[in-house]
């Protein structure tokens, strides 16, 4: 084989390494591209979540259309014993004779990490009510306060307290220093 | 600088020149007109001195012109029909090798056209070639040194190149003759063609004091050009060299009536003289124009090189070309990364911002989430009233939020006049609320009989 033909198949053989190795290399960069973009858009999308959020948070508080938040002790076992008084108080002010149980204070996972929302489930068990004119006024009133029902049932024992309508829901807490 | 150097004889003789534009003057002071050199000097050297001289001007050298010996070489015209190009070369090709054998590298010029037999056309062709062998052995005596020669030729080219110059050479044959002890060399040039070369051994002094036998053999090289052209005569004889005797030129005067013509380059370049030695093969090399030179050859050592090197040079451009192409674009890929890296850094930090702002809003922030996922209790409690028909009593209803979706139980029995009407019922409340517009993904789960009634579960979704 002459020189020539050497060095051609050798410069060849350099042309096509260098080819493999660059292609592979934009292949890389671009996947990577490709990928980031892909992040990009998902930020760009929660961006806009946020500011949307930012936005209808900010008319909320200038509006002052936000939830009463029921006074708190420092002790969680008075905390405790003070939910539990509450939700009794509440519940004869409409004429509702009920047995409450409050379990412990955890933290909630229904929010985002953004914020630091604890919660503490309730569980009441209505003996009688004379209508449901009765129980929607009750369920009416507990939007002014931040609970959140889970399980509502009449008649049913998925909620373990005794009672003709039991409701099984979640009182949001704001932790202090948050 | 340019060097100049013959290897026709037994020794080497060269000279070295300066090249200039405008006018070229010999080392002399004295002004050369229309010689386009400066000589620097001419030498006559061994062969095995070569080496040292070649070395010590290694520097200064720029190009070096080489004229082979006689004896290596052919001057050839050949009478040829008037072909295309590619066909002549081979044809040329042919009667090269029919003539003279395989050994040579030839290179030919077109002299023009001769009148053939009829009305046909044909070229006269001159080749001249040189023993490949003798061409690599020319080219190995530069392989050690730096210098590397430029343009190989034969002996009677650059002759010609010098007679052109002097303005000598014409349609009238001229014979020239360099006889310099021990050898000697003819050429019978006529207009662009070399017609005859021969190598005339030289007698020593004392043997040939008249220098007859020197003469006979030139007579006897004449005779032989006219027997081979009988039409024409040499009318002119050119003496050159140190072996050159008054003698010997009155002799063939008297012999050939011819007009005897000493060489002198004095008389065309004035000054010329000044410097010893000087070679007329060597000075033809100095006028020839490399450009227009037909008979220039470059031995297949040299091509070789001149192949690998310039393959390996375009390959290298190439392969420069595809790294470049490659670093082009891999360098715009890694910006656009970079610039996409910044980018989502960016919004990565305006979200961290907005994030932080929401963490002083947490308690507007559970208002929010309260109020979007509350279900229209009132309105589920005045459906669930219509979609019960008279005759069936709901036992249980039971609305359990699992993953953000509101799943419904209803138990009931309908209580027929009898078990059809029962499971009518049944199917009546099934449908009402599958209809309703607050509860999908109905699916009646149980039914029952007890008798005449019928007792059933439905499972549902909340539709909000």
């Amino acid at each position: 084989m002459g020189k020539e033909k050497i060095i051609l198949i050798g410069f060849g053989f350099l042309i096509l390494l260098l080819a493999f190795l660059g292609i592979k290399r934009i292949k890389s960069l671009n996947g990577q591209i490709i990928e980031q973009k892909e992040h990009v858009a998902k930020l760009h999308q929660r961006l806009e979540y946020v500011k949307d959020l930012e936005k209808s948070l900010e008319e909320r508080r200038i509006s002052g259309k936000v939830l009463v938040e029921i006074p708190r002790a420092q002790d969680p076992i008075a905390n405790k014993v003070l939910m539990k008084k509450f939700m009794k108080a509440f519940l004869s002010r409409l004429g509702l004779e009920a047995e409450v149980k409050v379990e412990n204070e955890r933290k909630s996972r229904d929010f985002p990490d953004v914020v630091m929302v604890n919660e503490v489930p309730l569980k009441i068990g209505i003996k009688n009510y004379s209508s449901y004119d009765q129980v929607m006024k009750m369920l009416k009133e507990f939007k002014n306060f931040p609970f959140t029902v889970e399980i509502l049932t009449i008649g049913g024992t998925d909620v373990a307290v005794p009672g003709n309508l039991r409701v099984q829901l979640k009182y949001y807490v704001i932790p202090e220093g948050s | 600088m340019l060097l100049c150097m013959d290897f026709s004889g037994e020794k080497v003789n060269l000279i070295c020149v300066q090249t200039k534009k405008i006018n070229l003057r010999p080392i002399s002071t004295t002004v050369v007109t229309s010689f386009e050199c400066k000589a620097v000097e001419s030498l006559e050297l061994n062969v095995s001195d070569l080496g040292a001289y070649l070395r010590s001007k290694s520097g200064k050298i720029e190009e070096t012109r080489v004229s082979g010996s006689l004896e290596n070489t052919f001057h050839k015209i050949f009478i040829l029909p008037d072909l295309k190009k590619k066909m002549l070369k081979s044809a040329v090709e042919i009667e090269v090798i029919k003539a003279f054998g395989n050994d040579y590298q030839f290179r030919y010029q077109d002299l023009g056209e001769v009148p053939g037999p009829g009305n046909k056309v044909n070229l006269k062709v001159m080749a001249v070639g040189i023993k490949r062998n003798n061409l690599e052995e020319l080219s190995r005596m530069f392989a050690g040194s730096r210098i590397k020669s430029s343009t190989y030729t034969t002996y009677p080219v650059a002759l010609q190149a010098l007679l052109e110059k002097i303005g000598i050479l014409s349609e009238e044959p001229l014979a020239f003759m360099e006889l310099d002890h021990p050898t000697g060399r003819i050429i019978v040039f006529k207009g662009k063609e070399i017609r005859l070369t021969r190598e005339l051994p030289l007698a020593e002094g004392e043997k040939d004091p008249e220098s007859s036998a020197l003469a006979k053999d030139i007579y006897r090289t004449l005779l032989f050009y006219n027997d081979t052209y009988p039409e024409e005569r040499v009318s002119r004889l050119m003496f050159a060299g140190n072996s050159t005797t008054s003698e010997t030129m009155q002799n063939l005067s008297q012999k050939t009536g011819a007009e005897i013509i000493p060489f002198d380059p004095e008389t065309i370049f004035q000054g010329i003289n000044d410097i010893p030695h000087i070679h007329p093969g060597c000075l033809g090399l100095a006028l020839l124009n490399p450009d227009r030179l037909s008979f220039g050859f470059i031995p297949f050592s040299v091509q070789e090189k001149r192949k690998i090197k310039k393959t390996l040079t375009l390959s290298t451009c190439v392969f420069c070309g595809v790294l470049l192409i490659f670093a082009l674009a891999i360098s715009r890929f890694s910006l656009d990364l970079r610039n996409l890296n910044v980018f989502h850094g960016g919004i990565k930090g305006e979200i961290k911002m907005k994030e932080d702002r929401l963490k002083e809003l947490p308690l507007e922030f559970v208002s929010q989430s309260i109020e979007a996922s509350l279900p229209p209790w009132s309105e589920i409690l005045l459906e669930l009233a219509a979609v019960v028909p008279s005759g069936v009593a709901l036992e249980t209803f039971t609305l359990k939020k699992i993953k953000r979706v509101w799943r419904g139980e209803v138990s009931g029995i309908a209580d027929g006049s009898d078990e059809i009407s029962s499971l009518l019922l049944v199917e009546e409340v099934q449908n009402n609320f599958v209809k309703s517009p607050l509860f999908n993904g109905v699916k009646l789960t149980e039914r029952e009989l007890r008798g005449k009634q019928v007792a059933f579960k439905i499972t549902c979704q909340l539709d909000i």
